[in-house]
């Protein structure tokens, strides 16, 4: 059941009058579920913008995030300090002039921030917020993430080429050679958890968990291995090459500005939570909690499951944002080295141990 | 299937295959070919096919297209140049073309095609693993193709190779 039929029932129960009974059709509930999934996505950036803000200045000492209000609430709490920072680089952002260099080659320089925000909006569609609370429930769901996922790559490669610069061009060659490359370990490491489901769907995989235990037993390196790799697929540092500043300026996103530039920045933070929220999926059990059952309530424990959810993806989060502010960025050599001679072996061992799990659980 | 989103859908993968052709730029022929290869993953995800349209778009868009694009960037001047075809090359294309639509008409219409069975919805992807390590379904063909594979690749490697260099 996803998201449209639940209000549709709640419709049904409210007792809506049969006047109304468009507010029910197809067209309608996919408006209204593109809506609730955008609005999220908007929250979800905002908080994390903030957030990210936040975890930087207290690891590296930064002073904006941490000062920037008024004393008496820097004083009060730790967390309340410097709360203008972000309202200050948002109007920033807002009041800036959208420019156009003139040689771009416009339909693809148009298109590509669209298309980077459509992909990372299309992955949300197979994401279970909860118990029954997904978008749709598709049988082939990582498949489908995958495939979506790699639609990124192209925009990120229409960026580059569009910008009709040298330094877009080869933040952009790098970035596709990056994701490319990484994208193998990952697809690697979800094997590990989909094995133990028997099941491609997200649902059914994190009802499969529930049933018995979390897949991150015995997938623990396949966990490591879709962290780091899930890093690099949003080019976060520290594999941010494809955007190192001290040589290339900003990599894909050097000729874009204004709004343009806040749907890159839109597109990488939506991805952040894109990353989390399948590994806590496939390896922390999504949304599934011991004692969930005992809830009679089916709309309590909808709300219990889906708030289970949000605190285990925002653990993976902070713990993304923790190796952001720590680790050094990586050179382009090692880069590859470590992808193809560390990650991939390893990924491939992980895959080996799950399948010798389910065959022993399977003999028992 | 709603014939008005499947005649749209036809209509987009017609325009953007014929665009692969014509446009003078290789890298807007390129995203036209990515264009037409999601609208075929769209038909399949139409006919309930969701596994084969979400493997057409991993496998053509994310990585066969990426990499032939890929290859255009590092070329510099090839992305930059303007390609026209000569006359004699369209005409040729047209006739290879024309020919291989009609042979596929008569392929469609005389063959019998077998009706009936589980539609694809209810087809999962095991079932399609399956088939695939069924000795007495697709096993041969499947290993088969794998070889294929791998031996473009060896040869690919072979031919790249500079010459004298172990």
């Amino acid at each position: 059941m996803g998201i449209a039929d639940r209000i549709r029932n709640l419709f049904d129960s409210a007792g809506l009058p049969p006047a109304l009974d468009w507010v029910k059709s197809d067209i309608v509930m996919m408006l209204v579920v593109l809506v609730l999934v955008i609005g999220f996505i908007s929250v979800s950036v905002l908080f994390l913008i903030w957030l990210e803000r936040k975890v930087s200045a207290r690891i590296q000492r930064r002073m904006g995030p941490m000062l920037a209000g008024i004393p008496w609430l820097n004083a009060k709490s730790m967390w309340l300090g410097g709360i203008f920072q972000t309202a200050a680089d948002a109007i920033k952002l807002l009041i800036k002039e959208d420019l156009t260099p003139a040689e771009v080659d416009k339909l693809v320089y148009f298109l590509a921030p669209m298309l980077v925000f459509t992909a990372s909006l299309m992955s949300y569609v197979v994401i279970p917020f909860g118990d029954g609370l997904s978008v749709t429930d598709l049988n082939v769901g990582v498949v489908y993430l995958l495939a979506v996922s790699s639609i990124a790559v192209l925009a990120i490669m229409m960026a580059g080429w569009g910008s009709n610069s040298k330094y877009s061009l080869l933040g952009g060659l790098r970035s596709v050679a990056q994701m490319i490359s990484y994208e193998i370990p990952m697809i690697f490491a979800l094997l590990g958890p989909v094995l133990m489901a028997g099941s491609l769907s997200m649902q059914d995989i994190v009802k499969a968990q529930a049933a018995s235990h979390w897949f991150i037993i015995p997938n623990i390196i396949g966990f490591i291995v879709f962290i780091i790799a899930g890093t690099a697929e949003t080019n976060r540092p520290p594999f941010d090459l494809p955007e190192g500043e001290s040589e290339l300026v900003a990599g894909f996103v050097t000729e874009y500005s204004g709004m343009k530039f806040a749907m890159f920045f839109l597109a990488e933070f939506s991805n952040l939570f894109v990353v989390s929220a399948v590994a806590t999926t496939l390896f922390l059990g999504g949304w599934a909690f011991p004692g969930l059952d005992a809830i009679a309530d089916p709309a309590i424990r909808t709300l219990v499951s889906f708030l289970v959810f949000l605190v285990k993806t925002y653990v993976i989060i902070l713990l993304l944002m923790w190796i952001r502010w720590t680790f050094p960025r990586l050179r382009v050599d090692q880069l590859m080295h470590f992808g193809w001679k560390t990650l991939l072996p390893f990924a491939f061992l992980n895959l080996l141990i799950a399948a010798i799990w389910v065959m022993v659980s399977v003999r028992m | 299937m709603n014939p008005i989103l499947f005649w749209s859908i036809a209509v987009f993968v017609v325009i953007a295959a014929l665009m692969v052709v014509r446009l003078p730029n290789i890298f807007h022929a390129g995203l036209s070919l990515i264009a037409t290869f999601g609208g075929v993953a769209a038909v399949y995800a139409m006919l309930d096919a969701h596994f084969l349209a979400a493997v057409q778009v991993l496998i053509y868009v994310g990585a066969i297209s990426v990499i032939l694009m890929f290859a255009v960037m590092l070329t510099q001047h090839l992305a930059q140049r303007e390609v026209r075809g000569s006359m004699s090359r369209h005409v040729s294309g047209a006739l290879v073309a024309g020919l291989f639509g009609l042979f596929a008409v008569i392929i469609v219409n005389t063959q019998q095609w077998p009706s009936g069975g589980l539609p694809f919805k209810y087809l999962q992807a095991g079932d399609i693993g399956k088939l695939f390590l069924d000795k007495n379904a697709f096993l041969v063909p499947f290993e088969m193709v794998a070889i294929l594979l791998l031996v473009a690749l060896v040869g690919a490697v072979m031919v790249a190779r500079k010459e004298g260099d172990r």
